[in-house]
């Protein structure tokens, strides 16, 4: 028995330090990326390269904040997604609705369509895609990002919202109509409340694959006033030079607003994240 | 009653959406064009008089290299001919070309676009090009003031689809203090002096020279340069078969792998591009460089330590040859006010603008004469320019040049030799050629 | 008695289902269309029909081949080893007497939350032959001697792309792993115990099967990512070094608008990736059954 507990703590602090070494490749990039954007000109590029910068500096943000189209790209990110997220969510959570709840002829060919969209590679649809939004005016417009970006939102967001009402109860709704409640008044305010938090997860799901998104922007914007950070960070290295402090600056500000937000709804976005899948 | 919200609401949803769609419709009209417009201020008056009798607005789209020029020019002209609005769109190297690929194959492109005079043939081939010669010549661009050379490349049967006003090839920028220690007074023209010098030169994480061979189309041009000047060429006469399995080319590509295999070239040649290089070459990594006339002055004003000199490309015995590029501007045929932009056109490719447009020398030949273009360091690069030819324009070139990078990277990393490679490569174009 | 043309349960779901119909329609469906009668035509010569033409001579290039052969390659080993390791960082993590379970999860998140252009940026950096902090990492510890071309050679290039992929898609394996774990009922454990069951036995006859409808779904979300990305190999080799990937080449053709090859190798992308979707299908129509 004590051999056994022994052999526990070992393996437990195996675990730790494989846990740990894990955690240090996570990091790896990351404070790679911040060291550096606290390095201006030659010591960038020393040899060999020191973690600490011998003379830290926050020239480089000052740079990206005042001097640079990140800011208006991080404008544009934004709208972009909140637009987005906004139509799938009211879209795709009310189809979503509709594919748990009501037999109808074509539920299970749609939804598995809807499963099936979220598959379909991106840049197979940038080419009609591009020529569509183009013959309507909406390239390189922040409302032709948001509306391609649905492409990726709505059937991910359909598909989790499915999930999300299968895994209540029917009874719970049954209970509610006996009590007189119309269809309309359950789900307004019954099911919606229960699914708050889940849906609160999937909308920030979709908001952040769409300011992550690179392939579609990359084709459907193209000047400062709709231009994602994505493409705002890319564009950065331009022909006569690559400025990695600068850029490695800007790569910060991007992902501090991401990790902030997960951080801020980590435990509905686990839970959301998970019971959708795991119902689905 | 049930029944009835839902459908309300379903009408409201689709209600909204439609809305959505005639806003998209609205804001991309107004705003599209709208971007990095010139705000001078002392302008707006003269413009809003001509606001709705006429006026028309023209976009060209000039890289962000040639942006504080362009945007003078621009003022200039909207001042002397209010009845036209210029409106720049600023692209950058990585992305002009694909941007300005999609936005003249559809609808509301823009007038004028600033590109690679090699990448005119392509796209006028796909019939995207508005043909300049009778346009140009009803707003006065004098064609025949335009070098042969640099017009020859943006022609195509006999009809000229863009104005060059930058043409030049590559040259070498030696460091002379470098040479000087290794006992070098001026630079060889033959490749093999060249080799055996940089192996002297190199040691202690200093190069002779490096190779800009992680960008794509800056790696296939130095292995293009290397291949004409020992006489060979990509494809025969009538571009039915692939000639890249010649000796030339396997000289040509075996002089880029061995530089770099026996250690006189750098060994980050892989990982790098012309910018990299410069940077290398200020820096005292490595002790020469290939690249254009328009390094001369970014080098004096940033590094004026830097004790270098020009000479031309070494190659076989003599002289080698470099390919010869440049940029033009180009008119979209998708694109709706042509004679306002042809005006503006002529007005940007006049000798003087030509001179303050480029960044190396000029494409007219009265401009070309100015002293600014006539100093020591620029001699070598026009006499370069004797021993030049076209990057190549074959109408395939899009496909081939991804498939001759690979094949150089199979053997630059040791994947291949340089026999497979040469091979590989010419069996990969030649089933591209043969359908 | 009349059939109703729509039962009352269709009636009561088309108002909530046509709108994201429509869009999905306009969005998803058209372009697919799109694109399908595009590669059955000359976009060189104005848009004529021109049959097989652009496949066949798609399959004659030899470039072509490379790249399937490549998606394969980029595809197979990114699901496997994200799912691997996902799920040894779940199970691990999930052991009882590990504390900050909470902490470990969140932290190796990261790697997944962090946009894509950035994860490519920092690697590229990271990766860099000479002068970067990964050879000097490595250097410093003795692994290697000389530094290793990560992105710059075809030899170490789709590997260091796969290791990348792999770092920033296990946390998400883990994530969904670990709510599987967390449902598993204990009481099966617990009687399992009483029967003397090994770990061994325990995982792979507890553990494993009632785990298999979320690692479909997460197997399912790693193809789809495999498949789709384009970002990280674009920024990192733009499709050098062998790594080109059926979305790089149909970016690539987009760009200089080689239309026709562009729009038949981007139906060929759809096949392929069809080809996972339907095998994932039959998988959840077997389940639903």
């Amino acid at each position: 028995m004590n051999r056994k507990k022994l052999n526990g703590k070992i393996l437990n602090g195996i675990i730790y330090l494989v846990l740990f070494l894990a955690l240090l490749l996570t990091l790896l990039p990351i404070g790679w990326v911040f060291s550096t954007s606290m390095k201006k000109g030659s010591e960038i590029f020393a040899k060999p390269p020191r973690w600490i910068p011998l003379s830290p500096t926050l020239e480089n943000y000052k740079d990206v904040l005042f001097g640079s189209s990140i800011p208006n790209a991080f404008k544009n990110s934004f709208l972009v997604g909140i637009m987005t997220t906004f139509v799938a969510l009211l879209l795709g959570g009310s189809a979503g609705y509709a594919f748990a709840r009501f037999k109808f002829r074509g539920n299970r060919l749609l939804s598995l369509f809807m499963l099936i969209s979220q598959m379909l590679p991106l840049t197979v649809l940038m080419i009609p895609m591009y020529y569509m939004e183009n013959a309507v005016g909406m390239v390189d417009t922040k409302i032709g990002l948001a509306a391609a970006h649905l492409v990726i939102s709505l059937p991910l967001v359909t598909w989790m919202a499915k999930g999300y009402f299968k895994g209540i109860p029917k009874e719970v709704e049954e209970a509610a109509i006996v009590d007189g409640c119309s269809t309309m008044q359950v789900l307004l305010r019954i099911l919606l409340p229960l699914l708050k938090p889940a849906l609160a997860a999937t909308g920030i799901y979709a908001f952040i694959s769409s300011w992550n998104e690179f392939a579609l922007a990359n084709v459907l914007t193209r000047s400062p006033q709709s231009i994602t950070v994505p493409i705002a960070l890319n564009e950065f290295s331009s022909f006569f030079k690559v400025d990695w402090g600068d850029t490695m600056a800007a790569a910060m500000l991007i992902t501090i607003p991401i990790v902030a937000a997960f951080m801020l709804v980590q435990k509905q976005f686990v839970e959301g994240l998970a019971s959708g899948a795991v119902k689905g | 009653m049930k029944r009835l919200t839902a459908v309300f609401m379903a009408v409201v949803l689709m209600a909204g959406m439609l809305a959505g769609c005639g806003n998209k419709g609205s804001a991309a009209d107004t705003q599209q064009p709208a971007a990095k417009q010139e705000t001078d201020n002392s302008q707006n008056a003269d413009t809003d008089k001509t606001e709705g009798t006429g006026q028309v607005t023209i976009q060209w789209w000039t890289p962000n290299w040639d942006e504080p020029e362009s945007r003078e020019m621009a003022a200039e002209f909207e001042k002397e001919n209010p009845d036209i609005k210029v409106e720049l769109v600023i692209t950058d190297w990585d992305t002009y070309k694909s941007k300005i690929t999609t936005a003249i194959s559809a609808k509301n492109a823009p007038e004028l676009f600033t590109i690679l005079l090699t990448d005119v043939g392509p796209f006028a081939k796909k019939d995207l090009l508005e043909p300049l010669s009778e346009l140009g010549r009803a707003a006065s661009v004098d064609f025949d003031d335009l070098l042969e050379p640099a017009l020859a490349i943006t022609s195509l049967d006999d009809e000229i689809y863009g104005i060059p006003f930058r043409y030049d090839g590559s040259g070498i920028y030696y460091n002379v203090d470098m040479l000087k220690e290794a006992g070098y007074e001026s630079f060889p023209t033959d490749w093999d002096e060249m080799a055996a010098m940089s192996k002297e030169l190199s040691g202690d994480g200093v190069y002779g020279f490096a190779w800009p061979l992680g960008n794509q189309a800056n790696a296939v041009t130095r292995l293009v340069q290397q291949l004409y000047t020992y006489g060979g060429d990509i494809l025969n006469e009538d571009e039915t078969k692939c000639l890249l399995d010649s000796d030339a080319a396997k000289k040509a590509l075996g002089n880029i792998v061995n530089s770099i295999s026996e250690g006189y070239a750098s060994p980050s040649s892989a990982e790098i591009d012309n910018t990299k290089m410069r940077e290398m070459f200020a820096s005292g990594q490595i002790a020469f460089n290939f690249t254009g006339p328009f390094d001369v002055e970014p080098l004096r004003s940033e590094y004026p330590d830097l004790n270098f000199k020009t000479a031309v490309i070494p190659g076989d015995g003599k002289m080698g040859c470099t390919t010869a590029n440049g940029w033009c501007v180009s008119m979209a045929k998708n694109s709706e006010n042509k004679e306002a932009a042809a005006r503006f056109l002529a007005y940007i490719t006049t000798p003087e603008n030509q001179a303050r447009l480029t960044d190396s020398f000029p494409a007219s030949k009265t401009a070309i004469e100015y002293e600014q273009f006539s100093e020591e360091a620029l001699k070598p690069f026009t006499e370069q320019l004797n021993n030049s030819k076209a990057e190549p324009t074959y109408e395939n070139w899009a496909e081939m040049e991804p498939v001759i990078y690979q094949y150089i990277q199979n053997a630059v990393s040791g994947n291949m030799t340089v026999e497979q490679a040469c091979e590989g490569m010419t069996a990969d174009i030649d089933a591209l050629l043969a359908f | 008695m009349k059939k109703p043309i729509l039962t009352r349960d269709e009636k009561r779901a088309i108002p909530f289902i046509l709108p994201g119909i429509i869009v999905t329609a306009l969005l998803i469906v058209y372009p697919l269309i799109y694109i399908f009668s595009m590669s059955f035509t000359d976009q060189s010569s104005g848009g004529s029909f021109s049959g097989l033409y652009n496949y066949l001579r798609l399959f004659k290039n030899p470039q072509f081949m490379k790249t399937v052969s490549n998606t394969l390659k980029w595809t197979l080993s990114t699901v496997v080893f994200s799912f691997l390791l996902g799920c040894a960082y779940a199970m691990l993590i999930h052991r009882k007497g590990i504390k900050g379970k909470g902490f470990w999860r969140s932290m190796i998140f990261i790697a997944w939350i962090i946009p894509g252009v950035v994860k490519a940026t920092a690697w590229k950096w990271l990766l860099t032959t000479d002068g970067g902090m990964a050879n000097h990492i490595l250097e410093s510890i003795g692994l290697i001697k000389e530094p290793i071309p990560w992105l710059t050679s075809p030899q170490f290039a789709m590997v260091s792309l796969i290791i990348v992929q792999v770092w920033a898609c296990s946390p998400y394996v883990m994530l969904m792993m670990t709510a599987g774990l967390q449902q598993l009922p204990a009481d099966l454990y617990e009687s399992a115990d009483l029967d003397g069951a090994g770990w061994l036995k325990k995982t792979c006859y507890i553990t494993f099967p009632l785990l298999k409808d979320i690692s479909f779904i997460c197997i399912l979300m790693l193809l789809v990512w495999a498949i789709n990305e384009f970002s990280l190999i674009w920024i990192m080799t733009s499709g050098g070094q062998n790594t080109t990937t059926l979305s790089l080449l149909v970016y690539n053709q987009f760009k200089v608008l080689n239309l026709n090859a562009a729009s038949a190798s981007a139906v060929m992308q759809l096949l392929v990736t069809m080809f996972f979707a339907v095998l994932y299908v039959k998988f959840v129509v077997k389940e639903e059954a």
